[in-house]
């Protein structure tokens, strides 16, 4: 199973909680449904750790900082890709009966927006 | 010769900080997260510097699974970025793996060079 390693690593290093993990992969196959491919461990992996872990914070209600403001402004202009990252975590988030921070709607933003970028 | 591994979404413009700072000190080696940690794990580099929009979580998370994290540090995140004598604490006391933020690549990475070579 793709990032089955990666995601076995960080349970066990007890970074993540299963129901991250599980949540994640949920995620992941809305990114790839929207990138259009298949994700990869060589490429994408790094999405994949920063999703967990960011589900693992949403879960806790673990908030990271708001984003600078460079960063904001940037992942703004990336509107298709802003509104799956917004839908896929608000989906996410309602498993915990959260809703998805803006921090975590960012990064994920910039992300999906790389991982585009670099297939082009 | 200081053996850096350099991993996430900055490694590049960190290959170019590490080498500019470190000369024919230093090689510098743009790797996976996961490969970056085996190669510190696995004696085939000396440090790590890891890259994520945070600083802390993407880019250090594999460093910490297979290094532990009492050897790693967050040394430039978006709120706070460690004083050179700090860094130069860190590596002192065993650090191998730092996280950085990509804002703070130009201002850190040259600091975190300067402290492994001072080791």
């Amino acid at each position: 199973m793709l990032f089955a390693d990666r995601f076995a690593l960080l349970q066990e290093s007890g970074q993540v909680s299963a129901a991250a993990v599980d949540s994640a992969r949920v995620v992941l196959a809305g990114v790839s449904a929207y990138l259009g491919r298949p994700l990869e461990e060589e490429g994408d992996g790094a999405m994949a750790t920063h999703l967990v872990l960011a589900l693992e914070r949403m879960a806790a209600d673990d908030h990271l900082p708001d984003p600078p403001d460079v960063v904001l402004e940037e992942a703004k202009t990336y509107e298709s890709e802003w509104g799956a990252a917004s839908a896929l975590l608000e989906e996410a988030a309602r498993r915990w009966g959260r809703s998805a921070p803006l921090a975590e709607i960012v990064y994920l933003t910039v992300h999906i927006r790389s991982r585009m970028a670099e297939r082009t | 010769m200081t053996r850096i591994a350099v991993s996430g979404i900055a490694r590049q413009e960190i290959v170019r900080a590490a080498q500019k700072a470190g000369g024919n000190q230093v090689t510098v080696q743009a790797l996976s997260d996961i490969e970056a940690a085996k190669a510190v794990k696995e004696g085939r580099a000396d440090a790590l510097i890891g890259s994520c929009a945070t600083g802390m979580g993407g880019a250090l998370a594999m460093a910490i699974a297979l290094l532990g994290r009492e050897r790693c540090v967050p040394a430039a995140t978006a709120g706070r970025t460690l004083k050179p004598d700090e860094i130069r604490a860190k590596v002192a006391s065993g650090t191998v793996a730092f996280g950085v933020v990509p804002d703070a690549v130009d201002t850190v990475v040259p600091q975190i060079v300067a402290a492994l070579l001072e080791r």
